[in-house]
């Protein structure tokens, strides 16, 4: 749905998080990419766009990759990339006038059968609490609690 | 077995095979009669380890320096399952390259994707994926209703990485198919980050610090302590959004799993987001100034302090040890 939404507007640029907070699926930006026909560029910790290239420092696990992407294309940000600025209240009021343009599945040609719960083609066998983790001693510290720490890593030979 | 063939999206630097991919073909060969690894780079150097922890087939698209491996990894397994040799299951891990290779592979051949697992568990001719979610508090039981390569993204350190014996896997090239522009990315430049000391998901002990140190230079604390200890530092979400540390000194949800023998939590309050990157280890110590912070709940020495005053003290008095 969302490729079908994004490809109307035809951008030379979308912009993802890297993942939500429920789910922490983390595939979508891709998966958009895929069905856009893009290519992606994730977990970008910064990014800069010009002549048609989006320029983006890529985590990787040993650091980052300097990568060039040509436009279009998906490119996914980490937490940090950004100072967030906050919104004027011009800009909020401006907000109110904004246009939204509401589309459905079937402005967007897609069949329910294929998207959502239906198209999931998943099932969810169980749901239960995690099991929880209980809590050892607490110290109010009068002075000493770093030799209540010392003591504690010195019994576990770690130092 | 239930499953005939699992494919393990593998991972390899100059060290070797990455450890999370040492885990992954360590449970996939308790769940299926044949596991074979899919990968891009130098597949021979890694072949024995590979071979060792059950992988019986390498199958590599070559060294691809310059290039991303999500677009041309996921083309490749779209080959092989068009014509009928793909595998029944794939495993990911949650890494950078793993979820490109999940999510482009999911909508290329239309099969949706179970994320975020820590455990997979047999059910007949399918496997199920468990999902921790809602912060870690829920345990979610998934599988695919109908029939298709099912395909797994799974969080490192589920499962722990063991030999079983066997030879090195057979090296075989693995074609990638026409990319039609998915895969222009490139790579001009790899940096590797200078860190000193161990990293953060495989220290002994993980120094971390939270917002309760109040701002950025009281974060040197934290890497003092750390480097004292030959640990590794760490982070809260708040810390790196606020840009005090880099993103990959970041633990929970979002960030780095660790289970380190010792888990010092400084000035963090212990959000369940939080909680889920690091409530798998050994032993906890928290230091927190208000004694109500969730990481309490869970700490095995829990501290009701001024990080400010704790924390000078401990770095002085470890210090003066030499």
């Amino acid at each position: 749905m969302l490729a079908a939404a994004i490809q109307r507007c035809e951008p030379d640029l979308v912009l993802t998080a890297t993942e939500s907070s429920d789910g922490y699926t983390g595939t979508v930006p891709v998966q958009v990419a895929e069905l856009l026909g893009y290519p992606s560029v994730t977990f970008g910790k910064e990014i800069e766009v010009a002549d048609g290239v989006a320029t983006v420092k890529r985590q990787t696990e040993a650091g980052f990759d300097q990568v060039e992407c040509p436009l279009p294309a998906v490119v996914s940000v980490t937490a940090g990339v950004v100072e967030p600025r906050y919104p004027s209240f011009k800009g909020i009021m401006g907000a109110k006038n904004k246009p939204v343009d509401q589309i459905d599945l079937a402005g967007l040609g897609i069949d329910p059968a294929t998207v959502g719960w239906a198209g999931a083609r998943q099932e969810i066998i169980d749901i239960s609490v995690a099991p929880a983790r209980d809590a050892g001693e607490i110290v109010h510290d009068d002075g000493d609690a770093h030799e209540r720490i010392l003591a504690f890593l010195d019994d576990l030979k770690v130092l | 077995m239930g499953i005939s063939k699992i494919w393990v999206f593998g991972e390899a630097t100059e060290a070797g095979a990455t450890a999370s991919t040492l885990e992954l073909l360590t449970r996939a060969r308790q769940l299926a009669d044949t596991v074979e690894v899919v990968m891009s780079g130098d597949a021979g150097a890694v072949a024995g380890a590979l071979g060792a922890h059950g992988a019986t087939t390498v199958h590599t698209i070559g060294v691809i320096e310059g290039s991303l491996a999500g677009p041309r990894i996921a083309s490749a397994i779209a080959g092989a399952v068009e014509v009928g040799t793909g595998p029944d299951v794939l495993l990911c891990s949650t890494s950078y390259d793993g979820r490109d290779v999940a999510g482009r592979l999911s909508a290329k051949i239309d099969r949706p994707v179970i994320t975020n697992v820590v455990d997979l568990i047999a059910d007949g001719d399918r496997l199920l994926g468990s999902e921790p979610v809602f912060g870690g508090t829920t345990d979610v039981t998934t599988g695919f209703t109908d029939s298709g390569t099912a395909i797994f993204l799974v969080r490192p350190k589920s499962f722990t990485a063991e030999e079983s014996g066997g030879a090195p896997a057979e090296v075989v090239d693995i074609a990638v198919g026409d990319l039609s522009g998915t895969g222009s990315a490139t790579v001009k430049e790899r940096f590797v980050e200078e860190s000193s000391g161990p990293k953060l998901d495989e220290a002994t002990i993980v120094v971390s610090g939270g917002r309760g140190l109040g701002e950025a230079e009281k974060y040197e604390m934290i890497e003092s302590l750390a480097k004292l200890v030959k640990g590794a530092p760490g982070a809260s979400r708040a810390v790196v959004d606020a840009g005090w540390v880099p993103y990959s000194y970041q633990v929970g949800q979002t960030g780095k799993v660790v289970k380190p023998t010792v888990y010092l939590a400084c000035g963090i309050s212990g959000a369940t987001q939080h909680l889920v990157g690091m409530k798998g280890s050994a032993n906890i110590i928290a230091i927190n100034k208000d004694e109500e912070a969730p990481i309490f709940g869970i700490a095995d020495l829990g501290i009701v302090g001024d990080v400010h005053k704790v924390l000078p003290r401990l770095i002085e008095a470890l210090e003066a040890r030499g």
